[in-house]
């Protein structure tokens, strides 16, 4: 488990320190209020947070997205310089944790030294000095540390996405967050997790997932990371590698599965040999060479922004054959991310709280023990969510809305379903999104509104004109400002 | 209270509450039992956890029979008796065994065990409230309790399904084990077996059971195999055509393996059964007790293999329906809620370890309804009950035990297969003979999609070289 840092820790550092980089840092002090999942039309409390921030070209400040995620106002100080200004989010890349800020004063960074980005990777057991502002202080620390491994982690600010991270023992804490990582007075890197059961085990985002996400903005609009869209598994066993008549002096990974709208759709097929991507091969543990490291293969289609093409060999039935495809995003694939920076889509109706089904939603049921005592809904939402794209490819896409809670009124209130529980018909049509629900008890002029759920295959009913006239009295009731947010 | 009687002389501490030779009799009707159990290690099938004892209680029958709860003989290796706090324990047999009732029978084939112990009627009505007393062996004393009956209601009880009539007691004595006697007027009126929430299943069905136990071959007990809702919401029952008179509850689902799966059908609106009127929250009218789940019909006076008239509504139309009443049990299910007396079944080829899902397996992991592996666990929570002609049971790879034949699999686990060979794996015994008929020199084993690996092979002749080098300590 990986956890955001907001700070970095105290160093008392015994090297040499490259003396212009500390007034390029930043610290950035954020107040932070994210919607309320349970009840979406509401923020919680909010809270103050601060992080790190580095001044690159252009007058804009790189720092992680979790820093300045859910953010209502960003200011930004510099160390030399007393009054704080405030900043706005210029960009924020929620899959890749990165995001960029600007100052609206043109002379608030006058005179700051942007800091340059390196040019690659920072070779394994070199030493890197990482920037930052510990929580409990003003001034910037800084503190050393060696490169201990290159490899494709989970980023945990978004719950489900992996990129190129490096590992190192330099003594991260919460609170470092956002800070650049130096190496012979160059960026190498931008600090931003921890593992938080471990001693001394921090990460930092390196040079080409930091210009991947800077050369995405160039047409001023944050699109993402490609999605891939398949499983693999290594080819070490000698069966599987005969099997697929693969001869001996080519290696790969097998294909499994592969998912509905993502890069390989199309492209790859289960049972694929994947023989090299952009001509550069892949051994059987799926790893390839990147300069000095060997990293997860996936880093190759990483590279790709959405729209480029990526160029694969693949052996298939006894074949080697080289294919095209053109980088994609997969669109339901957000559906299992964290969201930030959004208001809940929702729709109130008869007193019932019908949302979409996403990751964000079904951690504040968690969180609030809400699926505590119906392990069966909680089950059905997870298989929703992570499974049943892959098990019903033709599924792929869509929503599936949860009927969240009950606000009690006598026009619902000896209903035996209370929720949480996924929406599976309403007025016998399937439900395949919040749109088409609302849509759906819009045009009926029937007496009943009829809901089914799964995965218990409940039923219950509204009196429509009944429900139709409580609604406004409901909304006042219970403090709802609206009864939609679609 | 509780008080502690000297089992050697019978003579009771305090004489206010009761007379000597009241308590002599229901010191003469339970007996002390101890099982020792050796669990399977569900994880590693192969192996036996260390054994232990279990204590509990057992209630004195007729015909030299002992009542016990079926819950504590889940894993026996021996089971055994003891009288009157005497120091010697006997050997004991179980008769029957029925752990969808958490209801076993056990006989001691010693005659002179029998000797002294005689036992006090079951009481063919129970009290609803009042005062009753817990009766049981505590580490060869005789103990006492007052509890006072604060409900009779339909309820599950240890494996079973909530068709059982329940005690639920209330009660200041601190320590119990299960089997203990709940007694009033000199009468057996029910046995405890939960100490965790103090319920005990109560003398009318256990005198049914005790009844049907003699009989041969044993039929059982009914489970209808219904999952329904109630209709209390007006607007619900307006929607569906239902008088406001008529009570009824909504079948949401049949359960394939049931007696009702011929006959009822989801949306049906069961109205009365057995000619019963049931309400729209599920309950009917016991002529004694008052209102009552119905699921309480299926066991009053009925046995499996009976038939009960049910009276629905379906599309709008009422009709009487004759429904079997069928006995199944865990191991009818596509994944077993429980594994109670079950041997463990495994394939193991080229290393790779194959169960049929169960709850056994899946509760070796910690806090696994969270934390188990999120496949299985989702199979678990929505189609443990549901086995189908294509999936009567769910095939898992659950380990990879290290060996040559299984390089570069050895991080697979806990994965549903799909098939073996080209054969859609139903069961264990569809496994076993696929393997039988490899793919030329190859086994192939897909499985469900999703779950990272899709297609795996391995080499028929590594396979069978791995039989004797993978070693099931």
């Amino acid at each position: 488990m990986l956890s955001p840092l907001l700070a970095l820790v105290l160093a008392a550092p015994a090297h040499a320190v490259v003396p212009d980089v500390t007034d390029s840092v930043v610290r950035i002090e954020v107040f932070q209020s994210r919607s309320d999942w349970t009840n979406p039309w509401r923020s919680d409390p909010g809270q103050t947070v601060s992080g790190t921030g580095f001044v690159i070209a252009d007058g804009r400040i790189l720092t992680n997205a979790h820093v300045v995620s859910d953010a209502h106002q960003v200011t930004v100080k510099r160390p030399d310089v007393a009054e704080p200004a405030v900043a706005t989010i210029e960009a924020i890349g929620h899959d890749c944790d990165l995001a960029v800020l600007r100052i609206a004063d043109k002379n608030f960074l006058k005179g700051v030294r942007p800091l340059k980005l390196g040019d690659g990777l920072p070779l394994l057991r070199s030493q890197v000095v990482t920037y930052g502002y510990p929580v409990g202080g003003m001034e910037a620390s800084n503190t050393a540390g060696i490169v201990s491994r290159v490899e494709f982690q989970p980023y945990f600010h978004s719950g489900t996405d992996f990129h190129l991270a490096v590992q190192t023992d330099a003594a991260l804490n919460p609170g470092n967050s956002g800070g650049p990582v130096i190496q012979d007075g160059k960026v190498v890197g931008v600090a931003f997790q921890i593992l938080p059961t471990k001693q001394s085990i921090g990460y930092f985002i390196p040079i080409p997932v930091i210009r991947h996400f800077l050369a995405d903005l160039k047409d001023g609009h944050y699109d993402g990371f490609p999605d891939l869209g398949v499983s693999t598994l290594k080819m070490v066993s000698r069966a599987l590698r005969r099997e697929r008549g693969v001869p001996a002096d080519k290696s790969g990974v097998v294909v499994q599965d592969v998912a509905r709208d993502g890069t390989a759709d199309g492209m790859l097929e289960s049972g694929d040999v994947l023989l090299s991507v952009d001509g550069v091969s892949i051994a059987d543990d799926g790893r390839v060479s990147v300069g000095p490291n060997h990293v997860a293969f996936l880093y190759l289609f990483d590279q790709k922004q959405l729209g480029e093409t990526v160029r694969v060999k693949v052996w298939r039935a006894g074949k080697e054959l080289e294919l095209t495809a053109k980088s994609r995003r997969i669109p339901y694939a957000d559906q299992a991310r964290i969201s930030y920076d959004v208001k809940p889509r929702y729709l109130v109706y008869g007193g019932m709280l019908f949302m979409p089904l996403n990751l964000t939603l079904l951690g504040a049921l968690e969180a609030k023990q809400m699926l505590a005592g119906s392990p069966e809904v909680r089950s059905d939402l997870l298989w929703n969510l992570f499974f049943r794209a892959r098990e019903f490819p033709a599924t792929s896409g869509q929503e599936v809305v949860v009927m969240v809670h009950l606000y009690r009124h006598p026009v619902n209130s000896q209903m035996a379903w209370s929720g949480p529980t996924a929406v599976r018909r309403v007025n016998g049509t399937d439900i395949h999104s919040l749109k088409q629900l609302a849509d759906t008890l819009a045009s009926n002029q029937g007496p009943f509104q009829t809901f089914e759920y799964e995965p218990t295959d409940g039923i219950e009913a509204l009196d429509r004109v009944k429900a139709d006239a409580a609604q406004k009295e409901i909304l006042e009731q219970y403090g709802i400002p609206s009864d939609r947010h679609l | 209270m509780l008080l502690a009687l000297l089992a050697s002389t019978g003579a009771h501490a305090d004489a206010g509450t009761q007379g000597a030779a009241q308590v002599d009799r229901l010191r003469r009707a339970v007996v002390a039992v101890r099982a020792t159990e050796q669990p399977i290690n569900w994880r590693n099938p192969w192996k036996k956890e260390t054994p232990h004892t279990v204590d509990f209680n057992g209630i004195v029958c007729e015909g030299h029979t002992i009542l016990v709860p079926g819950t504590a003989l889940v894993a026996y290796t021996l089971i055994e008796v003891q009288r009157l706090g005497e120091q010697s324990w006997l050997p004991a047999r179980v008769k029957l065994v029925d752990y969808e009732l958490s209801l076993a029978l056990l006989e001691v084939d010693d005659a002179a065990f029998w000797n002294g112990l005689q036992p006090l009627p079951f009481a063919a009505a129970v009290p609803t409230q009042g005062t009753v007393q817990l009766a049981g062996w505590q580490s060869g004393k005789f103990e006492l309790a007052d509890a006072t009956v604060s409900k009779v209601e339909v309820a599950m009880v240890g494996f079973g399904h909530d068709r059982l009539l329940t005690l639920r007691l209330a009660t200041t004595a601190t320590a119990a084990f299960r089997g203990e006697a709940v007694v009033a007027g000199g009468q057996v009126i029910g046995m405890l077996t939960s100490k965790d929430d103090w319920t005990a299943i109560a003398s009318p069905f256990l005198a049914e059971f005790r009844r049907e136990a003699d009989r041969s071959p044993y039929r059982g007990f009914a489970r209808l195999g219904l999952r329904w809702q109630g209709l209390a919401n007006p607007a619900l029952r307006d929607s569906l055509g239902l008088r406001p008179e008529d009570g009824g509850i909504l079948v949401m689902r049949v359960l394939p393996q049931s007696g009702a799966a011929e006959v009822l059908k989801p949306r049906d609106i069961l109205l009365e059964l057995a000619g019963h009127r049931i309400d729209a929250s599920g309950r009917f009218e016991h002529p004694v007790y008052g209102p009552l789940r119905w699921s309480a019909l299926l066991t009053e006076g009925r046995r499996a293999g009976d038939s009960v008239d049910a009276l629905v509504l379906r599309d709008g139309k009422r009709q009487h329906v004759s429904v079997l009443l069928k006995r199944w049990g865990a191991q009818d299910d596509r994944i077993p809620d429980n594994m109670a007396g079950r041997k463990p079944d495994f394939v193991v080829a080229g290393g790779l370890v194959f169960q049929e899902l169960n709850w056994a397996y899946l509760s070796t992991f910690p806090n696994w309804r969270v934390a188990g592996p999120a496949r299985l666990v989702i199979a678990y929570n929505l189609d443990a009950e549901w086995p189908t002609p294509e999936h009567p049971k769910t095939v898992v790879l659950t380990v990879v035990l290290p060996d040559p034949a299984n390089l570069g699999y050895e991080e697979l686990h806990d994965l549903i297969v799909e098939s073996v060979n080209g054969v859609r794996l139903r069961n264990l015994a569809d496994l076993r003979s696929a393997l039988a008929k490899p793919v030329g020199p190859n086994h192939i084993i897909e499985f469900l999609p999703g779950q990272g690996a899709r297609r795996i092979v391995l080499d028929v002749a590594e396979v069978e070289a791995a039989a004797t080098r993978v070693q099931l300590d």
